[in-house]
C-alpha cells in the first residue's frame, strides 16, 4: 500500500515540475505575497513583529493558486484516459486519494516556503515575535490543507481542467466568506450567546485570524479538519461513483 | 431495461447529494459544538503572551459584583485612514475579549461606530472621549471605551493608543478594579519643595509632573503641609518629599503614622538635581530613619559606569559623547524583582541617587528595592554644583561596592521621640496619645532620589500629552514603579502585581527603524540642534513677556538681541529641517531597495535554483536510463 502511495505520490509531485507549470504558480506566489506586503499590506508602517503585513494576504492569494494545482490531480486523469489505468492497479481509492492530495499538500508548502526570506529579512530590521510568526505559519498550513483538500475533490468530479479551476475558486471563495456575522448586533458579536458563539463558530475567516493573531485553539484546528477529511471523503465516493 | 438504468443513474445521484449533504450537515454540527463548548480555551502563542491575562487580573475579574459593560467607541474609517492604529484596535478587541472569557455572564461587551455628526458621536464627546481628526481633516474619530456597571459608576478610557500597549492589561483591569471599589483609597502627599502639582508662572501654566498626574487618576491624593503633627486617620498611605529643612513636627506625624500601622513612601535625596540643593537632609529625618534601623549618607552621590546614562555635551573640539554615572538607568540586575510590585519592572532611572545605610533590626523586615552592582562609586555631594561634566569622571571615586539605593522596611519600630513635642502646648488635647512603640506592622519604602520623579528621566515628552494619564508615553517605568508601589503600601497586592508587557520603544514600525538607523550619524547633531532650539525658543519666550509688560526699559541693544535670537531659531529650524529632509531621503531609499530586492529579486533567485536543481536531477536521470539501455545493449 505504501508503495502504491509513494508511486502515486512521485509521479503527481514530479509532474508539476515536469510540464513547467510549478515554477510558473511559485513565481506568481512569490511575487504576488511579497508585493501584496510590501504595496498594500503596510509592510514599512505597521508593527510587523508578526509579519501581520505578509499573512493577512495569504489566504486571498492561496486561494487563487491552489485551485491552479489541484485542477489537474484528477482532471487530467480522466482527460488522458489514464484514470482506468490507475483505478484497476492493486490500489485502493483512499491509498490514490491521499497521494494525489498530499501531492497537491506538499507543492503547497514549498510555496510557503518561499516566504521565508522574508522572515529573515525583517529580523534584521526589527524585533521578530517568532512564536506567533510559527502560530501563522500553521494557519498558512492549516488553510493549504482545506484549499488542497476541497481543490483535489472538485478536481474529480471535472474532465476540464479549466472548470475545475473555475469550479474549485468559486467554492473556495465561498468558504472563504462563509461570514455571517452581519445577523449579529454589535452587542452580541462579543456577547457570549449561543447564536453568536454558532454564528462564528462557522467563519473561516475568524478561525484563520484567531491562529494568526497567536490565540489558537482546539475549535480552530477541529473547523479545518472538519473542512479537510469530508473533502477527502468525498472525493473517494465520487470515484467510486464515476467509476461505476 | 433502460428505465432500470436511468433510475439506478438516479439513485446514485441522488445517494451522492444525500452524502454530501450530510457531510455538509456534520460539518456544521461539528463545529457550531466545537464553537460552542470549546471557543473559550485558546493557547496565547506570542512571545509576550500578549491574550494570557495575569493572576491578578483573574481575581480584580472575580471580584466584579454588578454587571460589568465596556462599550467600545471605534470609528470604522480608522481602518482606511490610520491602518496601524486600526490593527491595535484589532489587538484591544481580543484582549477584551479575554476578559470577556474569564467572566461571560458578568462582562458585556459592545462595540460602537461613531460616524461623523451622527449621534454616537455626540454621546462619545459627551463622555469624555479624546477625539483625532481624519486623514482629511474632515471629520473626528474615536477609538475609546467607557466601562460602567448597574450601580451607576462609569469609567472613561478616553483614548487607547498603539504607544501604551505595553501598559493595556494594567489600564484595563485598574479601569475595572475602580468600578468594583469607587470609593478612591485616600493618599496624603508632602511635596516639600517640588513644585509637582500644576501651578503659575509669571504669565504660564506649568503642567503637573505625569507621576503626579498618575497618582491623582488613581487616588484621591490630599495635600498635606509639611507643618502638620499629624497624619490624618483616613489617609491610607503618604508620599513625603522632605524640604531642605524638615520640621521636627513632620517627622513626629510620621513617626506615630507609622507605629500606628501607616505606611510611608519617603523619598530623600542627597542632591536634587531639579533644586540643586539637598532634600530631608535634617537631624529630624535622620532620627526617624535611625528608629526604623535606616540612615542615607548624604555626603555622597553614588554612580556607575556599566549602567551610567550616555550624554552627549559640546566642548571646544566640538561635541563629545560620555557617560554619566550618576544618571543610572537601572536594568533588572539592579531592581529586586522578587518583591511584588517590581515584577516586570525593568528600566528605572534615578539621578544623583544616594546610597541607603541599613542598621539590622529584629523587629524589622529590611528588602533592597534598587540598588547598584560592579563598578559602582561615589562623588562628593559638595563637589556636584560645581563641577563640569569633563571633571565628572576625574572626581568619581569607583570602589566596586554595593549601594542600596531603596529599601522597603515592614514590621514594628520603636518611637524616634520621647514624648510629644507639643506636650503642655494644649494642642496635644486634640492629638492622638503619644505611643512609645508600633502598635501594628507599619510600612516605609525608602528611595534616594527625587529626581526619578521628574518627567526628563522617564516620559518621552514629544510624544506625550499633557492632559490624562492615557496620554503619558515612558521610555522609563519610573511612574508605573510609584503607582504600584503604593498599590502594594495601601494593600491593593492585585493591582501592585500587574506589571506592563513591554515598553512602547520596541514597538516601532520597519520604516521607523530604518528612519532611526539612518539618522544615526546625524544624531548628535541634530539632537544638540534640537537642544538649542527649545533654549532659545524658551529664552525668546520669556524677552517676549519682558517686551510685552514692559516689564524692565526695553533699549536697542535688547532688540537686536531678540532679532539675533529669532535668526538662530529660524537657522536652527532649518537645519533641522535639512537633516530630517536628507535622512527621510536615504530611508526610502533603502526602503526602495528592501522592495525590489523581496519582490522580484529573492523569487527569480528561488526559482532559477529550484530550476538548476530540477534540471540536474532530470539530467542524471536522463544519464542513468541512457547508462541503463547501454547495458542492455551490450547484454
Amino acid at each position: 500500500m505504501l508503495q502504491n502511495f509513494k508511486t502515486i505520490f512521485y509521479k503527481d509531485f514530479a509532474a508539476f515540475f515536469r510540464s513547467g507549470n510549478a515554477y510558473i504558480i511559485l513565481g506568481i506566489y512569490a511575487i504576488l505575497s511579497f508585493a501584496s506586503a510590501f504595496y498594500f499590506g503596510g509592510y514599512f508602517i505597521l508593527d510587523n513583529s508578526s509579519l501581520i503585513s505578509f499573512f493577512h494576504f495569504q489566504p486571498d492569494i492561496l486561494m487563487i493558486l491552489l485551485p491552479a494545482v489541484t485542477m489537474r490531480s484528477w482532471a487530467d486523469e480522466y482527460r488522458l484516459g489514464t484514470i482506468e489505468y490507475l483505478l484497476t492497479q492493486p490500489v485502493s481509492y483512499g491509498t490514490a486519494v491521499c497521494a494525489k492530495y498530499c501531492a497537491t499538500f506538499l507543492f503547497g508548502m514549498l510555496t510557503l516556503t518561499l516566504s521565508l526570506p522574508l522572515w529573515i529579512i525583517s529580523s534584521f530590521f526589527i524585533e521578530l515575535d517568532n512564536i506567533n510568526i510559527l502560530s501563522s505559519y500553521i494557519g498558512c498550513i492549516l488553510i493549504t490543507g482545506c484549499f488542497c483538500a476541497l481543490g483535489c475533490a472538485i478536481s474529480a468530479f471535472n474532465k476540464n481542467t479549466v472548470i475545475a479551476y473555475i469550479i474549485t475558486i468559486f467554492v473556495l471563495w465561498g468558504v472563504y466568506s462563509l461570514n455571517l456575522d452581519f445577523l449579529l448586533t454589535s452587542t452580541q458579536q462579543f456577547s457570549d450567546e449561543v447564536f453568536a458563539k454558532v454564528i462564528r463558530s462557522l467563519n473561516f475567516s475568524k478561525h484563520y485570524q484567531d491562529v494568526v493573531s497567536g490565540q489558537i485553539g482546539l475549535d480552530n484546528i477541529i473547523y479545518f479538519f472538519s473542512l479537510i477529511f469530508p473533502a477527502l471523503w468525498i472525493n473517494i465516493v465520487v470515484l467510486e461513483y464515476k467509476k461505476k | 431495461m433502460f428505465n432500470t438504468t436511468k433510475h439506478k443513474k438516479a439513485l446514485k445521484n441522488y445517494s451522492l447529494t444525500l452524502f454530501i449533504f450530510v457531510l455538509f450537515a456534520s460539518f456544521i454540527c461539528i463545529n457550531i459544538s466545537g464553537g460552542l463548548m470549546l471557543s473559550r480555551w485558546k493557547t496565547d502563542l506570542t512571545s509576550d503572551s500578549r491574550y494570557t491575562l495575569s493572576k491578578n487580573s483573574e481575581q480584580i475579574i472575580s471580584e466584579i459584583k454588578s454587571p460589568l459593560y465596556i462599550r467600545i467607541y471605534l470609528s470604522s474609517t480608522i481602518s482606511k485612514d490610520y491602518p496601524a492604529l486600526y490593527q491595535y484596535s484589532q489587538n484591544v478587541l481580543r484582549r477584551l475579549e479575554s476578559y470577556k472569557n474569564i467572566s461571560p455572564e458578568k462582562i458585556t461587551i459592545e462595540i460602537r461606530d461613531p460616524e461623523p455628526y451622527s449621534t454616537t458621536a455626540e454621546e462619545a464627546q459627551k463622555l469624555g472621549l479624546k477625539s483625532f481628526l481624519s486623514r482629511d481633516g474632515q471629520s473626528e474619530l474615536f477609538f475609546g471605551a467607557i466601562l460602567g456597571n448597574d450601580n451607576g459608576d462609569t469609567h472613561v478610557i478616553e483614548q487607547f493608543s498603539p504607544v501604551r500597549a505595553g501598559y493595556l492589561e494594567s489600564d484595563i483591569s485598574r479601569a475595572i478594579n475602580k468600578l468594583n471599589n469607587p470609593l478612591r483609597t485616600k493618599i496624603g502627599i508632602i511635596t516639600g519643595d517640588l513644585p509637582v502639582s500644576a501651578h503659575r508662572y509669571g504669565e504660564g501654566v506649568q503642567n503637573e509632573w505625569g507621576f503626579f498626574r498618575l497618582l491623582s487618576h488613581e487616588y484621591n491624593l490630599v495635600k498635606l503641609s509639611p507643618l502638620t503633627a499629624e497624619i490624618p486617620y483616613d489617609i491610607e498611605a503618604v508620599i513625603v518629599i522632605p524640604s531642605q529643612k524638615t520640621s521636627f513636627l513632620l517627622a513626629y506625624a510620621l513617626d506615630q503614622y507609622l507605629l500606628r500601622g501607616g505606611r510611608v513612601l519617603l523619598l530623600v535625596d542627597p542632591y536634587s538635581e531639579e533644586k540643586r540643593l539637598s532634600l530631608g537632609a535634617s537631624n529630624n529625618i535622620d532620627k526617624l530613619l535611625k528608629s526604623w534601623g535606616a540612615s542615607v549618607n548624604f555626603s555622597n552621590v553614588i554612580g556607575n559606569i556599566n549602567i551610567g546614562e550616555k550624554r552627549i555635551t559640546q566642548n571646544r573640539g566640538g561635541e563629545i559623547s560620555y557617560t554619566n554615572p550618576l544618571w543610572l538607568n537601572l536594568t533588572p540586575k539592579n531592581i529586586n524583582t522578587s518583591i511584588s510590585f517590581n515584577k516586570n519592572i525593568s528600566t528605572i532611572n534615578l539621578r544623583s541617587a544616594g546610597n541607603i545605610l541599613l542598621n539590622k533590626q529584629e523587629r524589622i523586615k529590611a528588602t533592597p528595592v534598587f540598588y547598584t552592582t560592579q563598578n559602582s562609586g561615589t562623588i562628593e555631594t559638595a563637589d556636584l554644583g560645581l563641577i563640569d561634566e569633563n571633571e565628572l569622571m576625574q572626581k568619581f571615586q569607583k570602589d566596586n561596592k554595593t549601594y542600596n539605593l531603596s529599601i522597603l522596611l515592614e514590621g514594628k519600630a520603636d518611637s524616634a521621640f520621647t514624648q510629644n513635642p507639643l506636650q503642655n502646648t494644649g494642642l496635644e488635647q486634640d492629638m492622638l496619645p503619644f505611643l512609645p512603640t508600633s502598635i501594628k506592622d507599619g510600612k516605609l519604602l525608602l528611595i534616594a532620589d527625587t529626581d526619578f520623579l521628574t518627567d526628563t528621566a522617564w516620559i518621552n515628552e514629544d510624544i506625550s500629552g499633557s492632559g490624562n494619564t492615557y496620554d503619558i508615553v515612558s521610555y522609563a517605568q519610573n511612574g508605573e514603579f510609584v503607582l504600584r508601589a503604593l498599590d502594594y503600601l495601601t494593600d491593593a497586592v492585585n493591582l501592585s502585581s500587574i506589571g506592563s508587557k513591554q515598553l512602547n520603544t520596541d514597538n516601532l514600525s520597519v520604516s521607523q527603524k530604518i528612519y532611526q538607523k539612518k539618522l544615526q550619524p546625524y544624531k548628535a547633531e541634530y539632537e544638540q540642534n534640537k537642544k538649542h532650539l527649545a533654549e532659545k525658543e524658551e529664552l525668546n519666550k520669556v524677552w517676549n513677556e519682558i517686551v510685552q509688560n514692559n516689564e524692565t526699559a526695553v533699549n536697542m541693544s535688547m532688540l537686536k538681541k531678540i532679532e539675533q535670537n529669532k535668526q538662530e531659531i529660524n537657522n536652527l529650524k532649518e537645519n533641522l529641517k535639512k537633516t530630517e529632509y536628507h535622512v527621510r531621503k536615504e530611508t526610502l531609499q533603502t526602503i526602495d531597495i528592501i522592495t525590489w530586492i523581496n519582490v522580484f529579486i529573492i523569487p527569480i533567485t528561488l526559482l532559477l535554483f529550484l530550476w538548476i536543481y530540477n534540471f540536474l536531477r532530470t539530467k542524471r536521470k536522463q544519464n542513468k536510463v541512457r547508462e541503463f539501455i547501454n547495458e542492455y545493449k551490450i547484454s
